[in-house]
């Protein structure tokens, strides 16, 4: 990875060949080409600036809370998202984030209702647009930051000539105000004013003639499919064989264990036990936890992922491609090559076709030897209303859904 | 208008999947117009020669360069039109009528960038081999039959049979049908063991066509080396027979068939 003086060329072009930001440039968010040397928020106010009622909409539209304890509510918001979510630049892939997914993603311990917004069309009740916070306490470099996580912004297909998404997002920023919270973090594909981390995506495939079939991946000319199958074959037994399911018995030593290890890098979220459990807790199709424990039970090791398919657009044989994403991963008694080899084979037995994984926290140390190999996608990180020196992606150790 | 058509073409096409059925070039021919269509000229750098999708896809693109956007969305109804004569009908009979008149027509390019000015997540996709290994393998690329198997080219490929291509081998002993067998293209497979290709011939690793059948668990193949009397029982160099290799997920009719 450039050094960050190189990343802030890179970020300076890129940002000259993008349309001006006519919207960020009125956020409170660094520019581009800002130097910045110290951390701290970059605008402060109080309740009292903060307006009390919601946003103008077209007059088509309304507000909604989605109540994702309704099962009606749940599927529209599936619905939204599942066919108007984010895809890749081939428009092959859509991420189809599942409803049990959903309700886990939105409802940690001290979420707010008011923070799922919906915009439904007044007339037939169609959802359009949704997006969404959730608390969270974010340390960047040495202090922690009561913020918020953005996610799930989306607006459907047909409306995204009406400029809905910065309605959406100073909506969510109002209600967010509203619990005088004033920081958030988020991510973004695209160079945005300004990153907190430039970070890529690497693949390890479990699946490589589903792979290539669906076009996720590619094998040249002249390089047999046979060889690329036997070169993905996983281990058929755990390195760490004692290796087992998260349980609510090990929530105090494991929170204890990722916090103790978070603190290492500059911006990493801080978790209670009852947010631990919240986030790691084995729930099917959504989270995978393992954990090792040494003789007093006291947790030592975790490896995760979360699951997150992605709808395969337009493919006949293949409808779903299953992929597993790295989450929060703790090695003291093994090594972390070795844990996340582990993963894999897990990952392997869950019938995962692939399994990804960000360049932060000290996952470039097993890149090579597990056989990843570089995607095409950059990931950004972004802080809203807070300004830090640029980081190194191995810098980073919060993962956002 | 040509806009509103093309846009309802444009969605025929992405809601395809349950009553259309498009080969490569055709899905090829609908993307280069797409995208002459909605952005123009080509803009982006071309993909390295490894993403041979990408290549193809930008090549087809580039080969657009000049063609203005009319020209190229009326290209694009009238192919659908040729593949789909009915696709119209299907579309005027939208499934939520009432939704639909709230929308007003889409602009292509704003959705086009409105895409790309997201926040959230990204998709990201990879090459599963590295540049060195590629490099390695392109210095003594040579265009023979073999290759234009791994390219499924079936064209090129019926071009290329004769005698002495049908068996010839690659520096690891592979035959042209071995390649069919790899990549699961059960025409080519067919087409080649129809013109005399040898089903039981191992290469340097002592593999058969249906040791590569086997760890790729393309089923097809399999079924049709087995009727062509492909030899279950031959073991490769390390001791292994085709059954060994089959992904242990494997369904109980292909092991029934094997053993």
């Amino acid at each position: 990875m450039a050094d960050n003086k190189q990343i802030v060329e890179l970020l300076k072009k890129a940002s000259k060949e993008t349309p001006t930001h006519a919207f960020w440039d009125t956020q409170p968010v660094p520019k581009i080409a800002d130097e910045v040397e110290q951390s701290g928020p970059i605008e402060f106010k109080t309740l009292d600036d903060v307006r009390k009622d919601p946003l103008g909409l077209p007059g088509l539209f309304e507000w909604v809370e989605i109540d994702v304890n309704s099962q009606t509510e749940l599927q529209d918001l599936y619905t939204l998202l599942n066919e108007n979510y984010v895809e890749d630049d081939d428009n092959m892939f859509r991420f189809d984030y599942s409803p049990s997914f959903l309700k886990w993603a939105l409802q940690p311990p001290h979420y707010y209702k008011e923070w799922h917004i919906g915009v439904r069309v007044k007339e037939t009740k169609k959802l359009v647009g949704f997006i969404s916070a959730i608390p969270a306490d974010v340390r960047v470099e040495d202090k922690v930051v009561k913020m918020v996580e953005i996610n799930f912004l989306c607006v459907h297909k047909k409306l995204r000539e009406k400029r809905l998404a910065p309605v959406l997002i100073k909506e969510i920023t109002r209600r967010v105000n509203l619990k005088d919270i004033w920081q958030a973090s988020y991510t973004a594909g695209v160079v945005l004013p300004r990153p907190v981390a430039v970070c890529r995506y690497w693949h390890r495939s479990l699946n490589p003639k589903k792979l290539i079939e669906v076009g996720f991946s590619s094998l040249p000319p002249k390089m047999t499919m046979s060889l690329m199958i036997k070169y993905y074959r996983v281990a058929e037994q755990l390195k760490n064989a004692t290796m087992r399911k998260l349980e609510k018995k090990d929530c105090e030593s494991a929170t204890a264990l990722l916090n103790q290890y978070l603190s290492k890098y500059r911006v990493a979220p801080t978790f209670t036990t009852e947010e631990f459990w919240h986030w790691f807790e084995p729930r099917e199709n959504v989270m995978t936890c393992y954990v090792k424990v040494d003789s007093d039970n006291k947790v030592t090791d975790i490896f995760s992922y979360y699951n997150l398919p992605s709808s395969i657009i337009g493919n006949q044989k293949h409808k779903t491609l299953k992929a597993a994403f790295s989450f929060y991963n703790v090695a003291t008694t093994t090594t972390i090559k070795e844990l996340i080899d582990d993963a894999l084979l897990v990952a392997k037995k869950e019938e995962f076709d692939v399994y990804n994984c960000l360049d932060i926290f000290e996952n470039d140390k097993f890149f090579k030897d597990l056989k990843f190999a570089v995607g095409d996608g950059n990931l950004q990180y972004y802080l809203y209303n807070y300004s830090t020196p640029l980081k190194h992606s191995s810098e980073i150790g919060l993962v956002l859904l | 208008m040509i806009e509103s058509q093309f846009q309802k073409a444009v969605e025929y096409i992405s809601k395809k999947s349950d009553h259309l059925t498009l080969s490569n070039e055709q899905q090829l021919y609908f993307y280069c117009q797409f995208k002459q269509a909605t952005i123009g000229d080509i803009n982006t750098k071309s993909p390295p020669f490894y993403d041979y999708i990408g290549r193809s896809k930008w090549n087809s693109w580039k080969s657009l360069e000049g063609i203005d956007k009319v020209t190229a969305m009326t290209n694009y109804i009238n192919y659908l039109t040729k593949v789909a004569p009915n696709w119209i009908d299907t579309t005027q009979t939208p499934a939520e009528p009432t939704a639909q008149s709230v929308f007003e027509e889409d602009d292509p390019q704003e959705q086009q960038q409105q895409d790309k000015n997201k926040m959230g997540p990204v998709i990201s996709r990879f090459s599963m081999v590295d540049q060195e290994t590629i490099d390695e393998l392109n210095k003594n690329q040579k265009e023979d039959l073999s290759y234009w198997v791994s390219m499924n080219s079936i064209d090129k490929v019926k071009e290329m049979i004769n005698e002495k291509s049908i068996n010839e081998r690659d520096e690891e002993g592979r035959t042209p049908l071995m390649w069919s067998c790899d990549r699961g293209l059960v025409d080519i497979a067919k087409l080649l063991l129809d013109s005399g290709s040898n089903v039981n011939s191992q290469d340097n690793e002592g593999m058969t066509p249906l040791h590569y059948a086997c760890v790729c668990t393309h089923k097809e193949i399999i079924q049709l080396l087995l009727s062509y009397n492909a030899d279950k029982s031959i073991k490769d160099n390390s001791d292994t027979l085709p059954i060994d290799l089959l992904d242990s997920s494997s369904d109980s009719e292909l092991i029934k068939l094997l053993n």
